[in-house]
């Protein structure tokens, strides 16, 4: 690439550099770096009485990051971001790998099952589980019905019902990864390994697993940077009890007028979502194949 | 390549792979037909055809990675009908080597005694002692990525004969290295053979290969075996028109048998009359002729009983060998080879083809078997079975 634009002729042959780059720069300054930049700016910025900001200098937004509350939140959403991608990938990897071995019309099948709740709101989706699984919900109606249960169960506003609504609103982003790099796994390395006396789960744990981990882990990416921030989906599904960072920002803004917090709270998930991508790319992950599935 | 001592010549072998009647159906794709074949223990045998005519298909199956639809496979003396691929005493190289990129070359080739839970000391000295057997010591902390096609090549050959295996099957293993490396590993890959004493399965399209290194080679097409045999009884006697054709260049006549006096047959073709070996044919039966190009001649003059007249066409210079092309009335070009030192015939000269009889190897089409069986069903049968198919009252002749 540098030696193509070294290349003298370069500028007699082709439209002016500037005319080329320059619609996808501005797009991607507008709309990205000055947002950021602004974000960072006011991270360091207080508000007035009539929360407006005040544009001085000072770190005590950052300092707010290590109050007892907010770090319990943390915690609570690491939690949940974590066990959200453990469970999509026990899901997704046996999910993938049928996908991956079966006849293209099944696969063509799975993958429209996949995708076509995609076709619908988020959050009305969202809402079809608290239908489902709420106090008078169909779930409880029926645990009830077969005597399973004398009273409904409180199954909504759990962390287990935000992780369920996580793993339901991600799935396919760890799906697609996985099944990518299953599908493109040479067969006969499955074979040769059964050849040489290992048995299905030998040959998974030394041969499968290993050269598809870089899905798992692009997949991960996918779920467990989200998953930090879905507020959405922890405010249907655990109904202010379970709060994760993105309830907290999206407050900063939304309720308490206090974007220089909220600013800060960002700049940190930002810090902590780069801190994976740089694991990622460190452990032999390519960037490229992050989106691309 | 001497061809005296050839394991299964010399003394009573021990078959070790029996295949008898496989068949193999993909959806309605018959790709293995009614197959049957002995594989003797520490021979070379090389299964040879052209691309898509069943060959991997019937390695495949032998390996264990397909199940035959019906048919047996004895393995040792035990159906492995039910046997998955470890439980076979039987390694394989691919074709595309499939060596496992996230290991050195060491745990590749360590992996089936590690999988077979061998103590690591033994590992070890099993290791390198393959490694030096196919020349890659000091290679053990690469990785496939590094090596080139003929190094990866010789891991995967190492890979597979450390476990000992009483049978190899080779996938086209050299059909990805050029011309060179593949000389020079046709004669380490025949040299291993004989070192190890194992038997190698070798499949192949490349019919100078098969020629090259196999104790036998059974040649397959459209999913039938049509021949096995040593290398120079199917070059020399080939028993079908498509092995004639496949292996080594020849001249192919399809001829009609005028008669046979004397032990020689006589026959003609389009292009003329000719001679060949008498075989018992029936008059008017039709067969195949072949005569390798350096078993054909010309002359200026007809010889006695052949009159195969033609023009020749082009002389080509081959360094050792001269090829002359000659062409006859009905446009089949006829390849002659000769010495250099004879005097080869001037391009657009009147040229007569011809043989020693002893050369013609004469190949039955069946296409007689066909007729008769044809004729000895007996259309009365059929016509009264379907009356509305009879000609009219009258017309019958």
């Amino acid at each position: 690439m540098v030696s193509f634009f070294k290349n003298p002729n370069f500028r007699k042959k082709t439209v002016p550099l500037f005319a080329m780059i320059s619609p996808v720069t501005a797009w991607l300054f507008l709309l990205i770096a000055v947002p950021l930049i602004y974000i960072l700016i006011i991270s360091f910025c207080s508000t007035n009485e009539s929360h407006n900001i005040v544009f001085d200098f000072t770190l005590r937004n950052y300092a707010r990051l290590f109050d007892s509350t907010i770090l319990g939140i943390y915690t609570n959403s690491l939690i949940v971001a974590v066990l959200t991608t453990v469970v999509c990938v026990l899901i997704a990897y046996p999910f993938g790998y049928i996908m991956a071995s079966t006849t293209p019309f099944r696969k063509a099948l799975m993958m429209i099952f996949l995708m076509l709740p995609f076709w619908t709101n988020s959050l009305i989706r969202l809402y079809s589980w608290r239908v489902l699984l709420g106090r008078n919900g169909y779930v409880n109606d029926f645990l009830i019905y077969i005597g399973l249960i004398d009273a409904p169960i409180e199954m909504m506003f759990t962390r287990g019902a935000v992780i369920l609504g996580m793993v339901y609103t991600l799935l396919p982003f760890m799906v697609l990864p996985i099944h990518t790099v299953i599908d493109k796994l040479d067969n006969s390395l499955i074979e040769a390994s059964k050849d040489l006396g290992a048995g299905f789960w030998k040959t998974f744990r030394y041969i499968t697993l290993p050269l598809t981990a870089p899905g798992i882990f692009a997949g991960s990416i996918m779920v467990f940077i989200p998953s930090l921030g879905f507020f959405f989906v922890s405010d249907l599904m655990g109904g202010g009890n379970n709060q994760i960072i993105g309830n907290v920002i999206s407050r900063q803004f939304k309720e308490a007028y206090n974007w220089p917090f909220g600013a800060a709270l960002s700049i940190m998930l930002i810090a902590i979502t780069l801190i994976c991508v740089k694991l990622y790319t460190k452990s032999g992950g390519k960037l490229d194949e992050l989106g691309t599935v | 390549m001497e061809k005296e001592k050839e394991p299964p010549a010399t003394e009573q072998p021990k078959p070790i792979v029996e295949i008898s009647g496989v068949n193999k159906f993909y959806g309605s794709n018959h790709v293995v037909k009614d197959l049957s074949l002995v594989i003797y223990e520490k021979e070379f045998l090389s299964i040879l055809g052209p691309s898509g005519c069943g060959k991997t298909t019937l390695l495949r199956m032998i390996a264990g990675f397909e199940r035959q639809s019906t048919g047996t496979i004895i393995v040792e003396g035990e159906n492995v009908e039910n046997k998955e691929p470890f439980e076979r005493n039987i390694n394989t190289v691919f074709q595309s080597y499939a060596l496992f990129p996230h290991m050195s070359i060491y745990d590749n080739i360590a992996y089936g005694l590690r999988m077979k839970k061998v103590p690591k000391k033994e590992i070890k000295d099993r290791v390198n002692k393959a490694l030096v057997m196919v020349r890659l010591e000091g290679f053990g902390q690469r990785y496939p990525s590094q090596l080139s096609g003929g190094q990866k090549q010789r891991v995967a050959i190492a890979r597979a004969i450390i476990n000992n295996p009483r049978v190899l099957l080779l996938d086209e293993p050299l059909g990805a290295l050029d011309m060179k490396l593949r000389k020079q590993m046709q004669i380490e890959l025949k040299n291993l053979q004989r070192k190890l004493g194992i038997t190698f399965v070798y499949v192949t399209h490349d019919q100078e290969e098969a020629l090259t290194m196999s104790d036998r080679i059974a040649v397959m097409n459209v999913g039938n075996l049509d021949q096995c045999g040593k290398p120079e009884d199917v070059y020399d006697r080939p028993a079908t028109k498509f092995i004639a054709d496949f292996i080594g260049e020849t001249n192919l006549f399809e001829t009609v048998v005028e008669e046979e006096k004397g032990g020689v047959a006589y026959l003609y073709c389009e292009a003329g009359d000719m001679m060949g070996k008498s075989e018992g044919f029936d008059p008017n039966e039709i067969v195949y002729v072949s005569v390798r190009p350096e078993k054909t001649k010309c002359s200026v003059k007809p010889v006695e009983n052949f009159s195969l007249g033609g023009i020749v066409r082009e002389s080509i210079y081959l360094g050792n060998i001269v090829k002359t092309i000659i062409n006859l009335t009905n446009g089949q070009a006829i390849k002659i080879n000769t010495s250099v030192d004879q005097p080869a015939p001037p391009v657009g000269s009147i040229r007569y083809v011809y043989w020693d009889i002893k050369d013609a190897v004469m190949i039955y089409t069946h296409a007689n078997d066909i007729i008769n069986q044809i004729e000895s069903v007996g259309l009365n049968s059929f016509n009264a079975a379907i009356p509305e198919l009879l000609p009219k009252e009258g017309e019958n002749g």
